[in-house]
């Protein structure tokens, strides 16, 4: 007889954070259906949502620990991977001290198991060299609201965008990133709000727009300090909030004067009329909210960007209100929850620094450990630092940089230059191929958890099946390996560990299992009482008063020149999540893009002979790609666009590895290509 | 004349825990915040107020994923074993007049001489004992469809709420059989309860939407082939596939070969034409490569080619594809908009 | 009840190359007495499987009869036919069918026949050609009018020699792009209608190739005043199940596993997207 099962759960590829049923046959997981009475998904979901569970029982996954051996993979047992581990770990850390190892945490992972990996490298590595791939997409959100208001997280909820009667798209391709956010800005389009876009392609989501501000790329902060001068010489800003409620609007007001409409329009592109109708819409707006995404956070001046936007809302006190807010839409289901459970070079859980004495006591209290003190390295600057040996030792889980990590070539470098290399996944990616150990984790459908999505919502993901094969949640096999290093990590089940989160992590105080059964809590949620909170700063900021800062256009850090006229974007697209390492093994979901392109505009493909289909070079200071051409009037002339995804026509193989200076993410959006047919 | 029975309210539950001991009950069950069919493991969970499931039952008869056959392959070709039998027999309760109606549609597909066995033998061993709809939901037009809200014929039992107790119809076999498990609970209908049951049916048509002849919305349908709407429609489509997916109507299926080891099998799962590769063939020829073509495609085959074929419209009007839609087209506004009817 | 997903084993008994992605696979079904009963006529297709990759649906390039095989030319165009290509004789593959409606020869009898193809398209239509010269008496004058891109795609190139010498037959062959040795027409196969004397008087005309060239080809044919029901095309279209069920083929009310892959242009022209 069938047994059929319905599993409550939440989606596991965007940061959305649709609520989902998985219906189990026989212990096998054969289908995706929405929550209706989910406040997000609303008994609707993504063509992603509706295939999430595709890739579940897919032959590929890995059901065994792997050692290579004489350059192949032989699969071992638990034992001999983990006492392996443990014994190179070990030695490592001993002969060449704590910081020569390095951890990546995963943002597909729980926040049980993100604040365990954190764990794992301060308690028993010794070393704060932990992040993930937050660093390559949201890294400049967190340190620029953090900055403007004391918290860098999304500051409104995603229903908020109903109440808004301006919505500010910026740097977000929201119908393919996040289409169930989409379909709400749709929505509230319907409903008579006013959508006013910025991004250099002609998105889907601007045949819904008012306006369509179609900047030049990387030239955002221009755009932004010239909506803003345009409001104050309009005199549309909000004195009466500047006053009240924020500091350091003198000088962010000194340095906007040069931004006028028209000096805006020669660095931007953007019609100096669309400029001033677009600030007026903003400005003079009831509601207004920003959304934006990797558009402006992926760049050598992201962090600029997001300071920027956070000024914007700040001018016109569209902030701490409903329908209001600057609201970063994260792209994976958990990196808010990586970021909150601290697996960040720089701050333990809930944004409690590490620099902070008060707040490293209290850590080496609750974990009966001295820990490392100076601030650890960053996801690029592991590489970069394994690359010249004085990183030797990692362990990566649900990380894919050999895709998603700019430079790839020298990805490869460093990851062959290490002496010992740990992957945890579900599957043999292109980062696993070059590991030492390879460990089989489990899916989200086969372990109990947590995911914290973009709106802050901590919600559950339930165990619908037990685990494929071997596999084990990652939890478990991190607290095995630190029990062979000789540090005890043991709990009974991830509830447990989300007790100890609580108890260290005041935003999270009032989370636990039990008060997360339907569809979870946004934080912050300071005690058991309290309802959790649909929008921040409402009568104060995180840090006090909101504070502006002055921030001056930068060119990017590679322009286009005489060997390499174009400008190379990259980004996601709607059929594929990320390095595909799931999507790329669900049939319905490959099958609408099995492989990867390049987009480029009519005018530059008539001038350079190349028609739909045909495959072309892509070259840059870094390397070169083969690929095929898709001719669109998505990009403009000189602009070309290329999604990351495939690893056949790695994007990131080109793309720049310069660094925002204090987010330390890579310009992912600007560097500078040539284009020619290769066939 | 149907043979009627009338069933107090107090003598439902009994009845499904009857026949619980020989068949699977699956039936609407209240969970987080809405209602869903599932196999009771306790028949008081059964809900018997609400209008009806997200996700139509049609997934107990075309599941989500379906394993077609195993296969090993070696040097000397192949070998297919199919999967094994499922014997045991179940009831579907609960299931709403448009659902059952759509099933009866989808025999039209899967049945033939090349028939689907793996469809047909899951409607062979299921028995479905329907509820009418006293109150059509504001997002239903089941009523101009003829899929609703009562049934008058195809159905093995329907159940009508009245006050106190159900009036109880059959016509099928098995749903006689279903009566017959626990006879003590049912009385004869009176001829009072069934002109209450025809009461309440008249009220709840009047309720629903007015009736259009098949022929005549595919006619229409073919005079509205040129309107620009499909093509605004199509730019609004957002491609998330709910329409299809809960569309209990809906059939479409794409195959799939998985193997490892030289072990593996063929599966069938859900598909759905509003993607482009649907219809895009090896080689990237795609006969229906924009937005505008695969809208038209999905209204049309439901309000017309499934007509031209089989008579009838490929439409329970449900309302779910509205429900679902990311980009809230909502399909009665439309259908509406097509007949002319209100 | 039969179940028509299920394929039977068939063996691969020889190949040949006709291009550099182009092989004409001979079959035979592995089960004698299944393999006797196997009819088909010509125009139908069979689903080939490679059990772990997938099927395709391949029209059958023989002309039936007791032969005690049939031949499949394949392009190798995706994974499943990739894999295909791999293949070695004696090895096995899936076959399920054949699948699909026919050309309607019984309303071909007694009368003239001009085909119309373009690369791969010429396979399907083999079928049909070879059919007729076996019964060379019941039709009427053979026009073949063949195009492929360059002289290396032209397919069946001994066979097009050996059909030019049938009585009554006339063959003409060009390609879009030639190369050194080429001494033939060169051009898209449209333009082979000014080479010859095509009439129209109790002819049919039978179409088979790349999408372009059908709108091209019909043009022409409606120019020249063919009656849209004497214009017969096979049409190609993705297809999962080959019995109606899938929803793939789906063109208006039609499925081209069912009701095609052989219509006419009468029927064609008012479906969306068919052509």
């Amino acid at each position: 007889m069938t047994s059929i099962k319905k599993i409550l759960t939440t989606c596991v590829y965007c940061g959305a954070g649709c609520g989902l049923w998985l219906r189990v046959d026989n212990g096998r997981v054969i289908g995706t259906t929405p929550s209706r009475a989910h406040p997000v998904s609303q008994g609707r979901l993504c063509l992603k949502g509706w295939n999430a569970h595709q890739f579940v029982h897919h032959p590929q996954r890995l059901i065994s620990p792997l050692i290579k051996r004489n350059g192949a993979f032989a699969e071992s047992t638990w034992d001999e991977a983990l006492d392996l581990i443990a014994g190179r770990l070990s030695e490592i850390k001993q002969r060449h001290g704590s910081d020569s190892l390095g951890v990546f945490s995963s943002a597909k992972c729980t926040n049980e198991e993100n604040f365990i990996m954190m764990k794992f490298a301060r308690a028993v590595l010794g070393t704060n060299n932990v992040d993930h791939c937050a660093r390559l997409c949201h890294s400049s959100t967190v340190a620029g609201m953090t900055m403007a208001f004391g918290s860098g997280a999304m500051t409104n909820s995603i229903t908020d965008i109903r109440d808004a009667n301006v919505i500010l798209v910026i740097g977000s391709n929201t119908t393919e990133q996040h289409p169930v956010i989409a379909a709400e800005i749709l929505r509230a389009v319907d409903n008579g709000s006013r959508l006013v876009i910025i991004d250099p392609r002609l998105i889907r989501l601007s045949k819904f727009a008012d306006l369509h501000l179609r900047l030049r790329p990387g030239t955002d902060v221009a755009v932004i300090n010239g909506l803003m001068n345009v409001m104050i010489g309009e005199k549309l800003h909000n004195p009466g909030f500047i006053g009240e409620r924020t500091e350091g609007f003198d000088e962010m007001r000194a340095n906007l004067q040069k931004y006028t409409a028209d000096y805006v329009e020669q660095i931007t592109g953007v019609p100096a009329d669309d400029l001033r109708a677009a600030a007026r819409l903003y400005a003079k707006a009831e509601r207004a909210t920003i959304l934006y995404c990797m558009g402006i956070t992926q760049h050598t001046t992201g962090t600029d960007n997001v300071l920027d936007c956070a000024n914007l809302a700040m001018l016109c006190g569209h902030i701490g209100r409903e329908g209001t807010g600057v609201n970063p839409l994260r792209g994976q289901q958990n990196v808010q929850g990586a970021c909150d459970m601290g697996a960040l070079p720089d701050f333990y859980t809930g944004y409690q620094r590490v620099a902070d004495e008060v707040s490293r006591q209290k850590f080496e209290q609750a974990w009966s450990a001295k820990l490392p003190v100076s601030i650890g390295l960053t996801v690029i600057e592991m590489m970069n630092a394994a690359a010249e040996r004085e990183i030797k030792g990692m362990y990566i889980m649900g990380e894919n940089p050999m895709i998603s990590n700019p430079d790839i070539t020298h990805v490869k470098s460093a990851l062959e230059s290490l002496d010992f290399l740990v992957v945890q996944d579900i599957f043999l990616s292109e980062t696993a191929q070059f590991a030492d150990v390879v460990l089989p984790a489990c899916s989200f459908a086969e372990r109990n958890g947590t995911f914290t999505s973009t709106e802050r919502r901590v919600q559950r993901i339930r165990k619908a099946i037990d685990p494929i094969g071997a596999s084990r949640p990652d939890w478990d096999i991190i607290c095995e390996v630190a029990r062979r290093m000789g540090y005890t990590m043991s709990y009974d089940s991830a509830e447990a560990i989300m007790e100890e989160v609580t108890a260290l992590t005041p935003i999270y105080g009032g989370i636990c299992y039990n008060r997360l059964d339907d569809f979870g809590l946004q934080w912050p949620c300071p005690s058991q009482e309290h309802p959790g909170t649909k929008y921040l700063h409402k009568k104060a900021f995180a840090r006090g008063k909101g504070k502006f800062h002055a921030v001056d256009y930068r060119q990017p850090a590679e322009m286009p020149d005489e060997q390499y006229p174009f400008i190379l974007i990259t980004g996601r697209i709607y059929y594929h999540f990320h390095t595909r390492t799931m999507t790329g093994r669900s049939e319905i979901l490959n099958r609408e893009a099995p492989e990867g392109y390049v987009e480029i505009n009519p005018s530059d493909a008539r001038e350079m002979n190349i028609r739909n289909g045909n495959k072309v070079k892509v070259s840059s200071r870094r390397g070169q790609v083969i690929t095929k051409a898709l001719v669109t009037e998505m990009v403009a002339p000189k602009t070309v666009f290329m999604p990351f995804n495939f690893g056949e026509a790695a994007a990131n193989m080109l793309t720049n590895p310069a660094l925002d200076p204090v987010a330390k993410i890579p310009e992912y959006k600007v560097c500078a290509v040539s284009v020619e047919r290769s066939d | 004349m149907t043979l009627a029975w009338e069933l107090d309210r107090q003598k439902l539950l009994p009845w499904l825990e009857a026949l619980g001991r020989e068949f699977e009950v699956i039936a609407p069950v209240k969970t987080h915040g809405e209602v869903v069919f599932t196999s009771l493991s306790d028949v008081s969970q059964v809900a018997l107020d609400y209008e009806n499931t997200l996700v139509p039952p049609k997934e107990f008869f075309l599941p989500p994923t379906e394993t077609m056959f195993s296969f090993t392959t070696n040097k000397g070709g192949f070998n297919i074993v199919l999967p094994e039998e499922e014997d045991r027999r179940r009831v579907i309760f609960g299931i709403r007049p448009c659902d059952v109606t759509a099933l009866s549609i989808l025999d039209k597909v899967f049945s033939g001489d090349q028939g689907d066995e793996y469809y047909l033998s899951k409607r062979e061993r299921s028995v479905l004992v329907a509820l009418g709809c006293n109150r059509p939901a504001e997002r239903c037009f089941c009523g101009s469809v003829g899929a609703g809200p009562s049934l008058s014929d195809n159905f093995d039992v329907l159940l009508t709420e009245l006050d106190g107790c159900y009036f109880v119809e059959v016509a099928s076999e098995k749903g006689t059989e279903l009566i017959y498990k626990a006879p003590s609970l049912f009385q004869e209908a009176s001829e009072e309860a069934r002109k209450k049951k025809e009461g309440v049916v008249e009220q709840a048509k009047k309720l629903a939407t007015r009736p259009v002849d098949p022929l005549e919305m595919a006619r229409k349908m073919e005079a509205h082939f040129n309107d620009s709407r499909w093509a605004q429609l199509g730019e609004r489509c957002l491609e998330c596939g709910g329409c299809t997916y809960l569309c209990p109507t809906c059939y479409c299926f794409d195959v799939v070969d998985r193997v490892k080891d030289g072990k593996g099998s063929r599966l069938r799962c859900w598909d759905c034409c509003l993607v482009p590769g649907f219809t895009r063939m090896a080689g990237g020829i795609n006969p229906r490569d924009s937005a505008k073509a695969r809208i038209k495609q999905r209204f049309y085959h439901k309000w017309a080619y499934f007509v031209a074929r089989f008579g009838v419209l490929q439409c329970v009007g449900c309302g779910r594809c509205s429900e679902t839609a990311l980009c809230h087209i909502d399909w009665k506004e439309v259908f509406q908009s097509v007949t002319g009817e209100p | 009840m039969k179940n028509p997903y299920i394929p039977y084993r068939a063996v691969i008994k020889t190949i040949r190359d006709e291009t550099c992605d182009t092989r004409t696979f001979s079959l035979v079904l592995q089960d004698g007495k299944r393999q006797e009963e196997f009819q088909y006529k010509p125009g139908q297709f069979v689903e080939v499987s490679l059990l772990g990759y997938g099927e395709s649906p391949i029209s059958l390039a023989s002309a039936p009869g007791k032969r005690g095989y049939f031949e499949l030319c394949v392009r190798r165009v995706g994974r499943v036919t990739e894999a295909l290509h791999q293949l070695s004789e004696n090895d096995i593959v899936g076959i399920r069918g054949p699948f699909g409606n026919g050309f309607p020869i019984e309303e071909m009898v007694g009368r003239n026949l001009v085909f119309v193809s373009g690369g791969l398209g010429l396979a399907p239509l083999r079928s049909l050609i070879n059919t007729v010269f076996a019964n060379r008496r019941d039709f009427g004058k053979v026009t073949i009018l063949y195009g492929a891109r360059t002289p290396d795609d032209l397919l069946f190139q001994g066979e097009l020699a050996v059909w030019e010498d049938r009585n009554n037959t006339e063959v003409l062959v060009t390609v879009d792009v030639g190369s050194g040795y080429w001494q033939g027409n060169v051009g898209v196969v449209t333009t082979l209608f000014k080479k010859t004397a095509v009439s129209i008087h109790n002819t049919i005309a039978i179409v088979c190739g790349p999408p372009i060239m059908f709108r091209f080809v019909i043009r022409e044919l409606l120019k020249i005043g063919f009656p849209e029901e004497s214009i017969i095309l096979t049409l190609e279209r993705l297809m999962k199940c080959g019995v109606g069920k899938c929803g793939h083929c789906n063109i208006g009310p039609k499925y081209v596993c069912l009701d095609g892959p052989v219509f006419n242009y009468k029927e064609l022209k008012d479906l969306p997207d068919a052509l």
